[in-house]
């Protein structure tokens, strides 16, 4: 088993670095976009459908900028949860998980799922929150053109967008304390069967004694072989 | 199971055989087949089953014919010892038949029949036993020797004809000492069935001939025609037989060498123990208790029943079917002890993935879009008010159902609160003003959180008032209604589909405009119904305002164009509206493919939809009867041209047509996912579980060896696990701190990582 102390230790990751750059550049692209929402026309219930196509696009420009840089953060949050699993998997090291029969595949695959729900999810932050049907969003479009509405958009979508990326974190941080339960719970199961299966075995081979050796011996071959039947039975039908 | 197949003899009429093989194999028989036997023509093809080779046998016998196997010249028939067929041809089929390697894994026996020229006997060769290729290729000629046609075949000296001339056409004699469980035998002749249930009888449901018009009858329509006969015939008998046919054999075990300690010579013996139909007992009880707790798990998987929400999907029921098997297996007292939590919790997962296959199809639309008049259309019955004032409030979901009823489900005291504040939050004035118009506080405790309400409905008409009850803004009630379940049974859409009116974005408690949103983000589709007149500026934003909530996935949304029998001239006009609403439609907040667009935008007439389908029964002077007359003719169809133009007027609704798609676009889309889905679960499960399984079976095998290997040993092994006890709970100690260790990290890593995105604002 790899001792604590060896594990390597990592400071914060590629992916705080990757986002505060990210987050500058997004800022300043997102207060040039406030400028012609501050601009446009208030959208009431007379709006044109041309106006409000119009203001739809603009509102679209913002999702766009995200998209331009969603790769990058994928990327950096990928690497971000492999340095997680890389923690987990020296612990359980070949001969924790051979010993205890412990079965790891898993974890790869939730931890590939946890990407894949954080992926996007600024991206679908953005769009429903700098948008029509947000109410917030809304009554910054209902202000008249000006100076005071473009400040308003550029101080809300700042907001949209950085309350994104604390969502981001935040899921991350349940995502992989649910993993932990998880390899906890398995961990404990795996030691628990072999215990319980050593203490089983421990106490068939207890009862055997010279006098009475053929016929227990025989109770716990019919016992051993029943079970690998009835594993095999198992093996053929899933 | 294991199972035995008999090929009768009966030359060309052999094609039946591969109809049935054919059917065998796709009902999943063909694993569990341990024994094969067969004489003449079902020598061949016994043997070519025993070796796995299916679609080499259907190659020959799909392309063989007359010139194959007769010889038509003269100096042939001379020279192939005055016998009609040239053994020459058939040698090679047989040798392209039975060379290669074995793929058949399951099959440990073929028997072929053969009949002594010279003695009034015959022969059951176990042709599987013998290695030399030659020896066992003479066999096969042999029993396909047909005396006078073929000549006969030398084996060991003695000659050998045709197995099945007055012989031993249907070879089951040999499998009887075989331990099976059942035996299926494909006749080619019109036999009586056997009473005897351990028998399975493949009779031709249709002549195949007879000697010459069938043995001799290698003509390739002939041939095909009796492949398809043998199919038919194999899946009729066996589709019924398949599931109790395909539970798997339980082994039982191999011959065991065991050592016994001689106390006067001090010394051990090693002892083989005789072989007794596998593993062997010295003492009568437990070899009762062992064939008891056997049988009860046969039983057990033979008894077993089904839940009928597995039988959506074939794959799905297949799957929940096994898994169902191997999650008893797995609950037995013996082997409970072995599984981990996990495992269980897993299967458990899985099986409701398996039952999960509903479709939710969320409509959407802003007061008097006609979405109430859409989900009549599709329901085929005026289910949904349409009146003026809106009705919707709650989520109303309509579902096929064994019955009819209505369920009401009501806001828990927290979610009231909840929505309470929205109340207060947006200011809402009409929605309070009418609280109190109605008086609905005084009623408020007993609603909240109130267990659901289910009503069972005799008729339509009973469903449509109860729905009223629940859902209608004249009544105090439907403030305290979170959701309304409605159960059809006649319910015109595919099963599974759940069709569900929405409040709708625009509702005056934002509380509720979330609970469409996060539907519509959930739902498998989303029709926004906005009405087909020009596309003014709030309705683009309702549609917007969709795809909002759908980003990821424009293609479940549906933009529904309502009401086209309301314009003047409802084809003409829908056609220029439609190249306007285009304009938008494609554009990077909705669609953003022009493409898409153009398909997802359907215009419908759910009103005209309903006249037509009760316009039978209206009375002549009823306002509907007049309104379909003005409607239809708006169409260019008179009156009394509706019964010849009735299918044309229905066309024009467009709601058969929305139904197609729903059926074709989203059920069998969403079906193929879910299918995926499951299969991709199953093989994470059976991963795991195969994984449990060999590591019980390598415990068990310590544990039969160290039981053969004298007191000893298993005094020494006892001590061995004594130690892997307390070894173990020293690691679980230690892992339990490593992993708290690095749960503590992480959790420091990320909270890190979310001050300094903090810092950032």
């Amino acid at each position: 088993m790899m001792p604590f102390d060896k594990i390597p230790h990592k400071g914060i990751g590629g992916f705080v670095k990757a986002v505060i750059t990210i987050f500058k550049n997004l800022r300043n692209i997102f207060k040039n976009k406030s400028v012609a929402i501050g601009e446009s026309e208030p959208v009431n219930d007379k709006t044109s459908i041309d106006d409000i196509d119009k203001i739809s696009e603009l509102l679209s420009a913002y999702r766009t900028s995200v998209n331009e840089v969603k790769s990058v953060i994928e990327a950096k949050l990928a690497e971000e949860v492999d340095y997680y699993l890389e923690g987990l998997l020296m612990i359980l090291d070949d001969e924790i998980v051979n010993k205890y029969n412990i079965n790891i595949r898993w974890i790869k695959k939730d931890i590939d799922s946890i990407t894949s729900n954080l992926k996007g999810l600024i991206d679908k932050e953005v769009s429903g929150r700098i948008s029509f049907d947000s109410t917030d969003c809304m009554s910054i479009l209902r202000m008249l053109p000006g100076a005071k509405k473009e400040k308003a958009m550029s101080e809300y979508s700042e907001r949209v967008l950085h309350e994104s990326l604390e969502l981001c974190c935040k899921n991350l941080k349940t995502n992989l304390n649910e993993i932990y339960n998880d390899v906890e719970e398995e961990v404990n199961n795996a030691i628990k069967t072999i215990q319980n299966e050593s203490s089983l075995n421990a106490e068939a081979f207890a009862e055997i004694n010279a006098d009475n050796y053929e016929e227990q011996a025989e109770k716990c071959l019919n016992d051993a072989h029943y079970l690998s039947d009835l594993s095999d039975l198992i093996i053929e039908i899933i | 199971m294991r199972l035995g197949l008999v090929f009768e003899g009966g030359g060309a009429k052999g094609a039946y055989h591969i109809g049935v093989w054919k059917a065998i194999r796709e009902l999943g028989i063909e694993k569990h087949i341990t024994s094969v036997s067969g004489t003449s023509v079902g020598a061949l093809n016994a043997a070519m089953f025993y070796l796995g080779k299916f679609e080499q046998a259907e190659h020959i016998w799909e392309n063989i014919t007359n010139e194959d196997i007769l010889n038509v010249k003269s100096e042939d028939y001379l020279a192939n010892g005055n016998c009609i067929f040239s053994q020459k041809k058939l040698s090679g089929i047989v040798e392209q038949a039975i060379s290669g390697e074995k793929h058949n894994k399951k099959c440990d026996k073929c028997y072929i029949t053969c009949r002594s020229r010279d003695k009034a006997e015959h022969r059951y060769f176990e042709w599987s036993r013998y290695i030399d290729n030659e020896y066992k290729k003479k066999i096969l000629l042999a029993s396909s020797a047909i005396p006078g046609i073929f000549a006969s075949v030398e084996i060991d000296g003695e000659f050998y004809v045709d197995g099945g001339a007055n012989a031993d056409n249907t070879p089951i004699t040999p499998l009887t000492k075989d331990r099976l469980d059942r035996i299926i035998i494909i006749h080619l002749s019109n036999a009586k069935a056997n009473n005897d249930p351990m028998f399975i009888d493949i009779i031709p449901s249709q002549d195949i001939g007879a000697f010459i018009d069938g043995t001799l009858d290698f003509e390739h329509s002939s041939i095909m025609r009796r492949i398809e006969l043998g199919y038919a015939d194999g899946m009729k008998i066996l589709l019924p037989l398949a599931e109790r046919l395909c539970i798997p054999e339980i082994k039982t075990k191999k011959p065991c060498k065991r050592k016994t300690h001689d106390h006067d010579t001090n010394k051990t013996i090693i002892t083989e123990e005789k072989e007794m139909n596998g593993f062997t007992f010295t003492n009568d009880e437990a070899r009762k208790d062992y064939e008891t707790r056997i049988a009860a798990l046969r039983s057990n998987l033979e008894t077993q029943k089904i839940d009928t929400a597995y039988l959506w999907n074939e794959t799905a029921h297949k799957y929940a079917k096994n898994m169902l098997k191997v999650k008893s297996l797995l609950e037995t007292d013996e082997m409970k002890q072995q599984i981990t939590s996990k495992m269980y919790k897993d299967i458990d997962t899985f099986l409701s993935k398996c039952k999960d296959n509903e479709f939710h199809i969320a409509l959407v639309g802003a007061i008097k879009a006609g979405k109430s008049m859409l989900i009549n259309a599709m329901l085929g019955y005026e289910y949904s008010s349409t009146k003026v004032t809106p009705e919707t409030a709650s989520l109303t979901k309509f579902k096929k159902s064994s019955k009819n009823y209505v369920k009401a489900i009501f806001y828990s005291v927290n979610e009231w609160n909840e929505l309470w504040e929205s109340v207060n939050k947006s200011n809402a004035a009409v929605f309070l003003e009418e609280y109190k118009t109605l008086n609905a506080e005084s009623i408020k405790n007993q609603w909240l959180g109130h267990h659901d309400e289910v009503t069972e409905c005799e008729t339509r008409e009973e469903l449509k008032d109860k729905i009223y009850e629940w859902t209608s803004s004249k009544s105090s009630l439907h403030y305290f209604v979170k959701e309304v379940e409605v159960g059809l049974k006649e319910f015109e859409l595919p099963d599974g589909v759940v069709l569900v009116d929405t409040p709708g974005l625009n509702d005056v408690v934002e509380y509720r405009s979330n609970i469409t949103r996060d539907y519509i983000a959930r739902a498998n589709a989303v029709l926004v119904c906005v009405k087909s007149d020009a596309l003014n500026g709030q309705e683009l934003q309702t549609i917007i305002n969709v795809f909002s909530n759908t980003r990821y996935n424009p293609e479940k949304v549906y933009v529904i164009a309502t009401q086209t029998d309301t314009l003047n001239h409802p084809v003409e006009d829908w056609k220029n509206q439609r190249d306007e609403w285009m304009k938008y439609l494609k554009q990077k907040s909705t669609f953003a493919s022009a493409e898409l667009a153009k398909k997802n935008l359907i215009a419908v007439s759910g009103y005209l939809y309903l006249l037509l389908k009760k316009y039978k029964d209206l009375p002549e002077d009823s306002d509907e009867y007049w309104a379909l007359e003005s409607i239809a003719i708006k169409y260019r169809i008179r009156m009394k041209e509706i019964d010849e133009r009735y299918t044309e007027l229905l066309d024009y609704t467009n709601i058969e047509m929305l139904k197609r798609t729903i059926k074709n676009e989203i059920v069998s889309k969403y079906e193929e996912l879910l299918i995926e889905d499951i299969k991709g679960t199953y093989d994470i499960c059976k991963e795991s579980i195969t994984f449990a399984m060999n590591n019980i079976k390598k415990n068990q095998q310590e544990i039969i060896d160290t039981a053969q290997g004298g007191i000893e040993e298993i005094k020494k092994k006892k001590e061995e696990y004594e130690k892997k006890y307390k070894e173990a709970e020293e690691d679980k100690k230690e892992l339990d701190h490593l992993i708290e260790l690095l749960r503590k990290q992480t959790s420091d890593r990320a909270d890190e990582l979310a001050e300094q995105i903090k810092d950032l604002a």
